[in-house]
């Protein structure tokens, strides 16, 4: 971790960035030089974690860190997160789609969520990105550099009980990482230059959310997300092919 | 594979609905000139029938049906022929190409153009610009940001009660200014830190960098003006490829390209590249501040594209007006970055540039110097021959309006 030697992104934008694995992997790219802006609802959480991950590494420069404070869901917000990462540390070349939703607590069958549920998790969990990916994407293409993370699960390809509003955004999320994938592989951009999209399942780590879905679980047993944040930035580093989906990374 | 939707059903006359109510779309029209031929696409690549993949989704956005007002402009209209009418969000779009003067399909681009060319678009993005609020005396106020300095301070131009739904040359003038004063935009803060013109107050704003953007997305709106029927949204404004927030209006011939056109220019043998440039106000509804217009405009010529443009063979073709700027005040300056006070003329001709994607402009307005000079420079007719050919075809003008695609001849040794 050299901050001296390029990093391998210039400036990303990493949603649900306040705590958790999203806060994970917005500080393991400071460390290593990358501009990050930090996106999540909470105004206070979103400028403690600046604060913590600036606190905690006194050679990143404070100009490198920023936050936003808003929600992904909203589409008055989508162009606010582009242009302040732009223009607080772009050029974008990394985007992390972390912030996600269960729905309403506790979990329950899908008979039991009111149809408004469903479309909420939706408008965090897919809609929300597909509008933040569809304003950061084109500037990528253009530049010829871009990578677009989205943070899967396992509910994802397995159906759990209760689970279902929360499995199926994840599932759609994966199927939106290979649709785009596949509209710019036919797309005439240079393949080795297209914004390349990949999934990650991170596993179960122990983090709020977690807490929020499983409150009596044994935490011993749950990976503590910087070491998932790790491994996934290892990952990124080996450039893999797009449209790609890692899972048990190790 | 290909599951796209034929192409045909792009072509020809279509009813189609946006935001702003439902209109008939379609070409060629009745009164076309013998001269003008329609030419039907000949594009069959993937690329180019999948259209919209990054269009903004303007049936979202919240404008409301509206009677079409048409716009006299601030500008003489033309005397003699039929006038351009306004188009809105969601208008099919018809590209007229001198010097051919053949009407196409926008996703025709790249058929008309040869490998070799270089096409160049503008990536800024657009800010919302026009904040609406108050002096701490409680009196009305709009600010246009017309663009932001090195020091962080914004330059603007002030308005006093009113929005864009009033002409801009009838707007009043706004509350008497004086350093120091605070202005509030809802949760927005401004503190005037000079008044260079009673008209053109300089404003720093109240707030840390991370809550300032946040905040002018928040209360900003994109500028505007009266030939629309319905408020803009900031979906409505961005180019398909917008990237550094510089913009004060949208870089508007940008607002017509799609990634997939884009693709297809690099099928076919032509490259693009990018530079950012403030695309500035185009109004302020002062006669001597307009005469001023352009003000100056930051800009940013990648190295990258200045080695292109270099070493282009063939034509080197500006999506935009902001892009002639940037490029040919590199060309006298040698400067890759900074503000441009460039003004073309039919007397400071282009140097670089051999080639223009524009919008159509009415007589009068302040992008029309800029294309007499690229006319001239490559020995084309003048503009006004070229105005009233797209107004008898009933071509649309303004920033969602059609488009004209200007191709001369490489300037040698560029
Ligand atoms: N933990 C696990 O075991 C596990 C397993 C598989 C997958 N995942 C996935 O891993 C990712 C990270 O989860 P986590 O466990 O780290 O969650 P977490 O600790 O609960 O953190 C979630 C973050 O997202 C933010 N957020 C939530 N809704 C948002 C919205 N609408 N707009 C913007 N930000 C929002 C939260 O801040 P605010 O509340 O202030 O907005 C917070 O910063 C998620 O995609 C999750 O689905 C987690």
């Amino acid at each position: 971790m050299n901050p001296s030697s390029s990093p391998q992104f210039t400036a990303a934008i990493v949603t649900g960035a306040s705590r958790g694995l999203g806060f994970s992997i917005a500080e393991g790219l400071a460390r290593v030089g990358t501009r990050v802006l930090l996106v999540a609802r909470s105004s206070d959480d979103v400028t403690a974690a600046v604060a913590r991950i600036l606190a905690a590494h006194p050679g990143i420069l404070a100009d490198h860190v920023h936050g936003f404070a808003g929600d992904i869901a909203d589409k008055h917000q989508t162009h606010a997160i582009a242009a302040a990462a732009e223009a607080l540390g772009g050029p974008v070349d990394l985007l992390v789609h972390n912030a996600s939703t269960l729905g309403p607590l506790p979990l329950r069958p899908l008979w039991d969520l009111a149809c408004e549920d469903l479309a909420a998790v939706l408008e965090v969990n897919l809609i929300g990105p597909f509008r933040l990916t569809k304003v950061v994407a084109g500037a990528m293409a253009l530049r010829g550099r871009g990578t677009v993370l989205h943070i899967s699960s396992d509910a994802a390809t397995s159906a759990y009980p209760g689970w279902g509003a929360y499995g199926v955004s994840k599932a759609a999320q994966d199927h939106l990482v290979r649709s785009f994938a596949a509209d710019f592989a036919a797309s005439g951009f240079p393949p080795d230059r297209v914004p390349r999209f990949y999934a990650v399942d991170p596993g179960e780590m122990d983090t709020k959310m977690h807490a929020d879905a499983v409150p009596d679980a044994d935490r011993a047993t749950l990976t503590h997300p910087d070491a998932v944040a790790e491994r996934i930035l290892r990952w990124l580093a080996t450039n893999p092919s797009t449209g790609a989906r890692a899972t048990e990374l190790s | 594979m290909n599951r796209l939707p034929p192409r045909r059903a792009l072509l020809g006359h279509r009813r189609f609905t946006t935001g702003f109510g439902a209109f008939d779309e379609g070409w060629p029209r009745a009164g076309v000139p013998r001269r003008a031929r329609t030419v039907a696409s000949s594009t069959t690549s993937a690329a180019s029938q999948s259209r919209g993949a990054f269009a903004g989704d303007v049936a979202e956005t919240g404008v409301h049906q509206g009677e079409l007002r048409v716009s006299a402009g601030s500008g003489t209209a033309p005397s003699t022929v039929r006038r351009l009418q306004p188009a809105l969000p969601g208008h099919v779009r018809r590209l007229l190409a001198f010097p051919t003067s053949t009407v196409h399909p926008y996703a025709d681009l790249p058929a008309l153009l040869e490998p070799g060319d270089l096409v160049v678009v503008n990536d800024a993005a657009t800010l919302p610009a026009s904040l609406t609020g108050q002096t701490a005396a409680g009196e009305a106020i709009e600010v246009r940001l017309a663009g932001r300095r090195a020091d962080g301070d914004w330059e603007t131009v002030a308005f006093g009660a009113g929005d864009w739904r009033t002409d801009t040359d009838l707007r009043p003038n706004p509350p008497s200014l004086r350093t120091g004063d605070a202005l509030r935009f809802g949760p927005l803060v401004a503190t005037v830190v000079a008044v260079p013109h009673a008209r053109r107050p300089t404003l720093r704003f109240v707030a840390t960098d991370d809550d300032f953007w946040r905040l002018l997305y928040a209360v900003g709106r994109p500028v505007q003006y009266r030939h629309l029927p319905a408020a803009l949204d900031v979906w409505d404004v961005q180019t398909p490829f917008s990237g550094p927030p510089w913009a004060v209006e949208p870089p508007s011939a940008g607002l017509a390209l799609t990634l997939d056109v884009l693709a297809g220019l690099r099928a076919r043998g032509v490259d693009v590249a990018t530079i950012t440039e403030a695309a500035g106000l185009s109004a302020t509804g002062d006669a001597a501040l307009d005469a001023a217009l352009p003000f100056a405009e930051r800009y940013a010529v990648p190295a990258a594209t200045w080695a292109k443009v270099q070493a282009c063979r063939g034509r080197v073709i500006a999506v935009g007006t902001s892009v002639v700027r940037a490029l040919e005040t590199v060309a006298r300056t040698g400067e890759l970055a900074g503000w441009t006070t460039l003004k073309l003329s039919a007397a400071n001709l282009v140097r670089v540039v051999s080639g223009l994607v524009s919008g159509v402009h009415a007589p009068g307005t302040s992008h029309l110097g800029l294309i007499e000079a690229m006319l001239a420079g490559n020995g084309l007719p003048e503009w006004s021959e070229m105005g009233e050919e797209a107004a008898a075809l009933g071509l649309r003008d303004h920033e969602f309006g059609d488009g004209v695609l200007i191709l001369g001849t490489p300037h040698p040794g560029q």
